[in-house]
């Protein structure tokens, strides 16, 4: 395996509630790569982000799935994501009664104990926060209250661009971060993403629509059906799907 | 001898000891001990819907024994709340036996110090309607220092700490009953912390009574909290009447013990007064904790709002029984009553039964109870973030308690409750 490879995708099969979902996927990614996966609903393009990031609920049939050298599938989702996976949700839990910098710093402390890092102090953690609040337009006020409690849609999905920034993971997954954005929301999310791409990590965006693409420049483009990628290409793939959509794909 | 009538021949002996020489409480015990006589303690038998839960057998059944033997004074290091800026009063096994008041505005009597006068000793029971109180009775029947404070503040705000304190170093049990009667002048401004202790490895039955009047545009914000040893019995019977435009906060922290009943009734008795009951109750090993929270509706334009949580462990049984009575001519009554556990193993067992008597139409009312675990994609989120099932699970549960402990404004007592309710905790995993 290439040093550059971050994500290794062979042959998966996995299933939820005995439903095969992913059937015989593959896919590879490199580093400082930005990848797009695409597809109508039902496709599995959620099961297969959740599957990377753990989801207990999910079951890995068979292929191997290798994240920076190391087989995936016998990792905890805590430790994915002290080694470098990040999964930002499509519907981020509200956490009753865990506030926000708690949760914030235990997060990040745990992966810098992974690392073998000592936790920040607390003036070293405030001080790191409050940048990535403020590009993300998350004011102090949110940072007191109750993860994801109460917080608009558009909050929520802020907050999770902001935890992005924090941990900053080797492989960030965004599973529909852009659906029910509005256009403003939308270019924050986006200018988050972007500012946190760079030539030592690597993106997978998943998504329904071309929208977020005009912010996010991928340099692949894949479309998944029916569990497989049925065919990649670049920026233009996603434009072309924009404008036929998916049926001309499975008649193919 | 059944239990029953060994525990009934103990009060007997309480009883007749209190009342060898002549006092001021004479006719109030005589009075309750004919009750007592009559009517018996409470029984779990069915169709006692009020007991239906709880066996007051752990409480009978025990071993108990003479004051004459028992050293009344509580070792230094017993754990009693002193707060800067608080005027503290130390009942000790159902006496008064030290305070210090700071605010002239707090006014103390007891029957020991020999200043309660027929007229005062007439105010104690007067909250109390006489059904479904026999353990008031019981207090009433044997109560050694009734104590009688007065609070008067217009311009300031009085803060009082009240320790109940246990102690006994033999090696049965013992009975106290502690009784209080507060009351709160017009447009005073009070915060109370009653504070339930027993020194560590002490036998003991608590049974204490404590009765509040809010007067008109009152403000009172009273904190319960329960440290009662592990083996005691607690039993507290609180009474809280609600005049006019009064405003009253009561926050109850408890901790389980071998039997625990809470019995407090809010009374609104006239007009525009808001009441809030918020409450935290742990419970673990064998513990039986019995929460009874009553709101009687009297008057008119009244607001009340019963929040409580609770987090059950082990083998610990726990009951919420939150009654909210909305009687005639109580009109435009705003009434919500919410219970909430968090049952963290299948050993434990929570009884929630909030209900709600209207006899009136034109009211908003409503009531809510839940008892469950943590759903697997919470933890699973948390986990994503990098946090380990210990770690989640931690912070899930003393987010849930940390709602009502956010309630406390007192830095001093929240910190104290951090201390020795969030970090002690159990230590659980969710698992799925």
């Amino acid at each position: 395996m290439n040093k550059n490879t971050v994500l290794e995708i062979n042959n998966l099969h996995a299933s939820v509630d005995d439903i095969k979902i992913i059937k015989g996927l593959s896919l590879k990614i490199n580093l400082g790569e930005k990848h797009t996966i695409m597809g109508p609903n039902g496709s599995g393009k959620s099961t297969l982000a959740n599957v990377l990031a753990g989801n207990p609920s999910y079951t890995v049939e068979s292929g191997e799935i290798i994240f920076m050298g190391q087989d995936l599938n016998e990792m905890e989702p805590e430790i994915r994501a002290c080694a470098g996976l990040f999964l930002a949700f499509q519907y981020p839990v509200e956490l009753p009664g865990v506030r926000m910098w708690q949760f914030l710093k235990s997060s990040l402390d745990a992966k810098r104990e992974y690392n073998g890092e000592d936790p920040l102090s607390t003036r070293e953690f405030d001080n790191l926060l409050n940048k990535y609040a403020d590009k993300v337009g998350i004011s102090q006020e949110f940072i007191k209250r109750n993860v994801n409690e109460g917080f608009s849609g558009g909050e929520k999905k802020r907050n999770e661009i902001l935890q992005l920034s924090l941990l900053n993971p080797s492989l960030a997954i965004l599973d529909e971060t852009d659906s029910g954005l509005d256009i403003d929301a939308l270019k924050v999310v986006s200018k988050g993403i972007d500012s946190f791409a760079n030539n030592k990590n690597s993106v997978l965006l998943v998504t329904h629509y071309q929208r977020i693409l005009n912010y996010v420049k991928p340099d692949f483009v894949h479309v998944m059906m029916d569990g497989n990628i049925v065919t990649s290409g670049d920026k233009s793939l996603a434009l072309e799907l924009e404008q036929k959509g998916y049926d001309w794909l499975s008649k193919k | 001898m059944d239990s029953n009538k060994a525990f009934l021949n103990y009060i007997n002996t309480i009883y007749s000891s209190l009342t060898s020489e002549q006092s001021v409480a004479s006719n109030l015990r005589e009075f309750n001990m004919n009750s007592i006589q009559t009517n018996g303690l409470p029984t779990h038998r069915k169709g006692n819907e009020e007991w239906k839960y709880s066996n007051l057998r752990r409480m009978t059944e025990l071993e108990y024994t003479d004051y004459s033997s028992v050293d009344n004074t509580p070792n230094k290091n017993i754990s009693h709340l002193n707060i800067d800026g608080f005027s503290i009063l130390n009942i000790v096994n159902g006496k008064l036996i030290d305070s210090n008041i700071i605010d002239s505005n707090i006014e103390v009597k007891n029957l020991l110090s020999g200043n309660l006068t027929e007229q005062d000793i007439s105010k104690f029971d007067s909250t109390m309607e006489g059904v479904n109180e026999e353990l008031a009775q019981l207090n009433s029947a044997i109560c050694k220092d009734p104590i009688l404070i007065d609070i008067n503040n217009k311009d300031s705000k009085s803060n009082l700490i009240i320790n109940i304190i246990n102690t006994n170093n033999s090696d049965k049990y013992i009975l106290n009953s502690p009784k209080i009667f507060v009351n709160i002048d017009d447009e005073s401004n009070v915060e109370i912390i009653e504070n339930h202790t027993g020194e560590n490895g002490s036998l003991y039955a608590s049974n204490s009574v404590l009765e509040i009047i809010l007067n008109k545009k009152a403000k009172l914000v009273h904190y319960r909290v329960l440290e009662d040893t592990d083996e005691s019995i607690h039993i507290n019977t609180t009474r809280i009447k609600l005049l006019e435009e009064s405003n009253l906060q009561s926050n109850a922290f408890s901790k389980g013990t071998k039997l625990s009943r809470y019995d407090i009734k809010v009374i609104t008795a006239s007009e525009n007064s808001y009441s809030e009951l918020n409450g935290l109750y742990f419970t673990s090993k064998k513990q039986h904790l019995d929460n009874y929270i009553n709101i009687d509706h009297v008057a008119p334009h009244c607001t009340s709002r019963i929040n409580y949580k609770g987090i059950l462990n082990d083998e610990s049984h726990a009951i919420f029984g939150g009654t909210v009575l909305v009687r005639e001519g109580a009109i435009k009554t705003d009434s919500l009553q919410s219970d909430k556990n968090l049952v963290l193993s299948p050993k434990a067992e929570i009884d929630s039964k909030p209900s709600l008597y209207i006899f009136v139409d034109d009211i908003l009312a409503g009531h809510g109870a839940t008892a469950g675990n943590i759903d697997e994609e919470t933890v699973y989120y948390m986990r994503s973030r990098g946090l380990s099932l210990e770690i989640a699970s931690k912070m899930l549960i003393s987010g849930f308690a940390m709602e009502i402990i956010d309630k406390v404004e007192n830095d001093v007592l929240f910190n104290f409750l951090l201390e020795n309710y969030i970090d002690k905790l159990p230590s659980y995993k969710f698992d799925f």
